[in-house]
């Protein structure tokens, strides 16, 4: 139900947007409105959501150590896994962010006959994770091209590079594979795994169905549709520019690429797709392991109801001086 | 039950669940919960909702405004802590959490995996808090807060021993022991809470420690100890209790004076802080490091917190030192400062003996006694000879806090290797950031609990299991009161054969002080040149 | 066994076992087949399959009483009545019972029996074990005083069996 409803709703939003797009008077719409609507929404929800949690304080620093503190100055520490400077939490950060440090710890375990358990590598989830995320920044990077004059040089570069095996007309990009390959391998691990399965709900699936709805879209106007990429720049550019006017010659495909892409943009904000930005943010990860060196503040600490020294002398003094030790008042 | 035809045999069906992990039924089985907090508890600690209840029963007797009570509760927790409002929102359900919970590997259970356990909270949290989840309801993974609901949170925040192994593994860092704290606290609003953590917080709050000991007590006890060890030793050491100008306050578990093993690791303290001539004393009034108010409400920590502060300023000592215990180090860690510090009113911790700066507790103020061992050790300040431990073949089990809070994980190893000759570690993915919990922190220790608590330590049960097959191991060390509590009863089940003992145990064996009689026993009182070998 | 392939004998047995699980544990227990992703379901996987084999074929006794062993000793702690707790030996009877015919089925039947006598040795071991771990669990948590009221030195408790 979760998995199929999401297949149809996402074929849905493919279906309309290309029906609106061959309809000309819905051009406008299409073209114009509704990315204009979709960047506003990202925009305005993403700085929302960022807001909203930077709000929240940080009350205690919960740093979750995976390394040897500082302590003494003969023991090594672990200055990227257990931190206890600002320049380690940047590192820590960057391994998490660009390389998925966390991830690629992860093991599997089983119980065998004993019953005992045994520990097994498992660096496929990380391998795909990385695998989805890196190539979905080329491609976007790669986009580059379309809403900038004259195109970047790293855009250039990068176009360069990923269609570096120079195979067919126009050239296959390497990172259409990688991405399509990484989306099915998290679909299939999402469906095969009894315990992901169990735990997916349908934002799941329709997040894995839009991604790979908008590359196999892309994919298809690039290969075989062969989309006018100059009137798609077109409109592209000005947009950018805010004057917006749209070309004439302008396929259904790329409106159902660009419907799904608008959707992604306007769900991102309100989806567990602002994981992107959460990260940065984790005080489990962000925070220096360095609690007893400097005095971390929590803005809403407030007094409490304590059991005084008083009050326990006053309570116990008998016995206290009976065994023979000091007091404060006789 | 009718033959089933072999067609039959063929179509096999499980029993499907309608709602998946939606469904918030749970069924209280004997052996798989805590008993309630009694009501004189929750009425000394001035807690809500002090009534006569067991989870068991139908009837929970909730206050009528207990839904209210709850959501406003999570309003208010989500605008003080960026933790939880981020939990709530960024989970991508990978899965990569799923099988490093130490329930679920020895249960089965789905909801006991901490996505899942998360997610209990989560889909309240989307229901009443988010756009989307008021809008699409379940397809939006939002449901509604019934009692059932209730239930479940406090059956699965009571199966959850904030040992913090899952977001080590987690690629945004999502902690359960956050989210696990926080539905503590928010149960404990309308009462819901279990009598193990709350008996001995009020103990703790009353008499100074969990076991509700009086200072007289305390002091027999200390007393009885400085005798075992002229027994042992022939050497009598000054153990002195609220002395006021002494250089160092010491604060241990009170289990370490009370229960055993527990008890040798304190006369290890005892012999060592002699041998070094530490100038310190105990307080009655603080006389427990632990601190069970970290399994009911971060207010309760700061309550039971408060008086290891207090105290130091009082008897005017300069710095603190702590003794093995887990998650009194994470509070004294991560807690202590923030919550009632600054200690403005100590000084720098720099070691008597040595003359070490400890830089890394300069604001805190107090420093773990594996540090001010290692360091002893390191500087040769004390003569030792391992060879008094040579009946034991000795692991390290990385006691979850001081592991994942503190990263003290290189300190308790090298005074280990220091005082004994044979030490072996466990498989690489079950020891240091990566360690199993016992199964039974975070207040969940319970007689009444007993077969959770043995499923929950499967894992770290075949750990030991591994080394003591393998190498022959027969003594796992750890330093943490609870483990040294509840790991004997989980390798008695799983792996017998094998006993526990805490790092200051092998420390006080192997120490030879000075003016000591001729040591026939270690401080267990047997025979040391006596060599066991683990039964398997 | 001559209709049923073993497979599909061990799948019913291990559903039959999954069923006393609680809440939504037994679908999920069965549902994986991945070892290294169900390590309670997979125990029971492997161990009966173990048995059956050793029912069927050989009998060899030892290898069938260590892997009844490894079952027992975690049902004993599942919060399982006695008799949940080795039902699933009898249930064998009942899947096979269509199997065999004659003397085959006495002979199996009567293996079967044998390793449920075995079986209740084994359960008994372990909650005995518990008993005795908890009994030993509260005694040291008052050690100090017990001690300390001399009844009974650690030398006398560790002869009456504890720790």
């Amino acid at each position: 139900m979760k998995l199929y409803g999401a297949l149809i709703a996402v074929a849905a939003i493919s279906l309309a947007a290309g029906l609106a797009g061959s309809v000309g008077a819905l051009q406008p719409l299409l073209g114009i409105g509704v990315p204009y609507c979709a960047l506003a929404i990202l925009l305005v929800g993403l700085s929302w959501r960022v807001i909203r949690w930077s709000r929240s304080p940080v009350p205690f620093r919960i740093p979750t150590v995976c390394g040897q503190q500082i302590s003494l100055p003969w023991i090594k520490s672990s200055r990227l896994e257990s931190p206890h400077s600002t320049l380690g939490v940047i590192g820590r950060m960057g391994l998490e962010v660009l390389l998925f440090r966390s991830l690629f710890r992860n093991t599997r375990s089983r119980i065998d006959q004993g019953p005992r358990l045994i520990y097994g590598e498992a660096k496929w989830l990380w391998l795909g994770a990385m695998a989805f995320h890196w190539s979905l920044l080329v491609v976007v990077l790669r986009h580059l091209r379309f809403v900038v004059e004259p195109v970047p040089a790293v855009a250039l570069w990068l176009d360069g590079l990923d269609g570096f095996f120079h195979v067919g007309v126009p050239v296959l990009y390497v990172t259409d594979i990688v991405l399509i390959a990484a989306l099915l391998y998290l679909l299939v691990r999402r469906l095969r795994e009894p315990q992901v399965r169990f735990i997916s709900l349908f934002t799941d699936y329709f997040a894995l169905f839009l991604l790979l709805g908008i590359a196999l879209s892309g994919i298809w106007m690039r290969y075989f549709a062969r989309v006018d990429a100059v009137a798609v720049k077109q409109l592209a550019l000005s947009l950018t520019v805010f004057s917006p006017s749209l070309p004439k010659n302008l396929s259904a495909w790329f409106f159902v690429h660009l419907g799904l892409v608008c959707t992604l943009a306007a769900y991102l904000p309100f989806s567990k797709l602002m994981h992107m930005g959460g990260i940065f943010l984790s005080p489990t990860r962000n925070l220096a392991n360095n609690n007893r060196m400097k005095r971390h503040v929590n803005p809403w600490n407030y007094p409490v109801k304590v059991h005084t020294y008083e009050e326990w002398e006053d309570e116990f003094r008998e016995k206290i001086e009976a065994a023979g030790l000091p007091v404060e008042k006789h | 039950m009718a033959n089933p035809k072999p067609e039959e045999l063929v179509q096999i069906q499980y029993p499907t669940p309608s709602k998946g992990w939606m469904d918030p039924a749970v069924e209280f089985r004997k052996g798989t919960y805590c008993y309630s907090a009694l009501a004189r508890n929750l009425n000394y600690l001035g807690l809500p909702n002090a009534r006569e209840w067991q989870p068991f029963d139908a009837d929970w007797k909730l206050p009528p405004d207990w839904k209210r009570i709850i959501l406003d509760g999570m309003k208010e927790r989500l605008e003080k802590f960026r933790s939880f409002r981020l939990f709530m929102d960024i989970c991508v359900r990978c899965g990569a959490c799923a099988d490093k919970c130490h329930f679920y590997i020895g249960s089965g259970d789905p909801k006991n995996m901490p996505v899942v356990r998360a997610e209990l909270v989560r889909s309240v949290y989307r229901r009443y808090f988010t756009l989307s989840g008021q809008l699409f309801g379940a397809l939006a993974g939002a449901r509604d807060l019934t009692e059932d609901v209730i239930k479940e949170w406090f059956y699965y925040a009571h199966q959850c021993t904030e040992c913090r192994r899952c977001s080590v593994f987690c690629p945004y860092g999502i902690d359960t022991a956050e989210i696990t704290m926080i539905v503590r606290e928010l149960l404990n609003l309308i009462g819901c809470n279990i009598n193990w953590v709350l008996e001995p917080a009020a103990n703790c709050f009353r008499t100074g420690n969990h076991l509700g000991i009086q200072p007289h007590g305390f002091k027999d006890s200390v007393d009885f100890a400085v005798d075992e060890l002229e027994e042992l030793t022939g050497i009598r050491v000054d153990a002195s209790i609220n002395r006021k100008g002494a250089e160092v306050l010491l604060v241990v578990p009170s289990a370490d004076y009370f229960g055993t093993p527990h008890y040798y690791t304190f006369l290890g303290y005892l012999a060592l802080l002699h041998e070094v001539g530490l100038d310190y004393t105990f307080s009655a009034y603080a006389s427990e490091g632990g601190n069970f108010g970290l399994f009911n409400s971060h207010e309760m920590i700061k309550r039971l917190n408060a008086k290891i502060y207090t105290e130091a300023k009082r008897l005017g000592v300069k710095w603190i030192l702590g003794g093995e215990c887990g998650h009194m180090w994470r509070v004294l860690h991560q807690y202590m400062d923030t919550m009632n510090g600054p200690a403005d009113f100590l000084e720098v911790p720099v070691s008597p003996v040595t003359g070490t700066r400890f830089e890394n507790a300069r604001s805190t103020k107090m420093v773990h006694i594996c540090e001010f061992t290692a360091d002893l050790i390191h500087r040769g300040k004390i003569r030792l000879d391992p060879a008094r431990n040579d009946r034991w073949n000795v692991t390290y089990h990385d006691s979850c806090n001081p592991a994942r809070a503190m990263g003290l994980l290189e300190e308790p190893r090298y005074i280990l290797r220091s005082v004994c000759n044979q030490f072996h570690e466990m498989p690489e993915n079950t020891i240091r950031e990566q360690t199993f919990c016992c199964g039974s922190g975070s207040g969940l220790g319970t007689d009444e609990n007993f077969e959770m608590r043995m499923r929950g330590g499967l894992p770290r049960a075949n750990a030991v299991k591994y080394v003591r097959d393998k190498h022959g191991v027969n003594l796992l060390t750890c330093i943490c009161a609870i483990d040294k509590a509840t790991l004997p009863p989980l390798l008695e089940y799983w792996v017998p054969g094998v006993d526990v003992a805490g790092i200051h145990e092998l420390v006080g064996n192997a120490l030879v002080m000075r003016g000591e009689k001729e040591r026939t026993t270690d401080l267990r009182g047997e025979p040391i040149d006596q060599k066991e070998v683990a039964h398997a | 066994m001559a209709v049923l392939s073993r497979e599909t004998i061990l799948e019913y047995w291990l559903e039959r076992v999954l069923r006393s699980y609680p809440g939504q544990g037994a679908k999920f227990l069965a549902g994986e087949r991945d070892p290294f992703r169900n390590p309670a379901g997979s125990t029971m996987r492997q161990a009966l399959g173990v048995l059956l084999d050793e029912l069927s074929a050989g009998m060899d006794r030892e290898r069938a009483a260590e892997a009844l062993d490894s079952i027992v000793q975690i049902r004993a702690v599942q919060g399982l009545e006695p008799s949940q707790a080795l039902e699933f030996i009898f249930q064998l009877k009942e899947i096979l019972r269509p199997q065999l015919d004659g003397p085959e089925r006495e002979l199996v039947e009567g293996r079967i029996d044998e390793l449920a006598l075995l079986a209740f040795d084994f359960y008994m071991k372990y909650r005995e074990r518990t008993y005795q771990a908890r009994t030993n669990e509260a005694r040291r948590r008052i050690f100090v005083m017990e001690r300390r009221q001399g009844a009974g030195g650690a030398q006398e408790w560790q002869e009456r069996g504890g720790i």
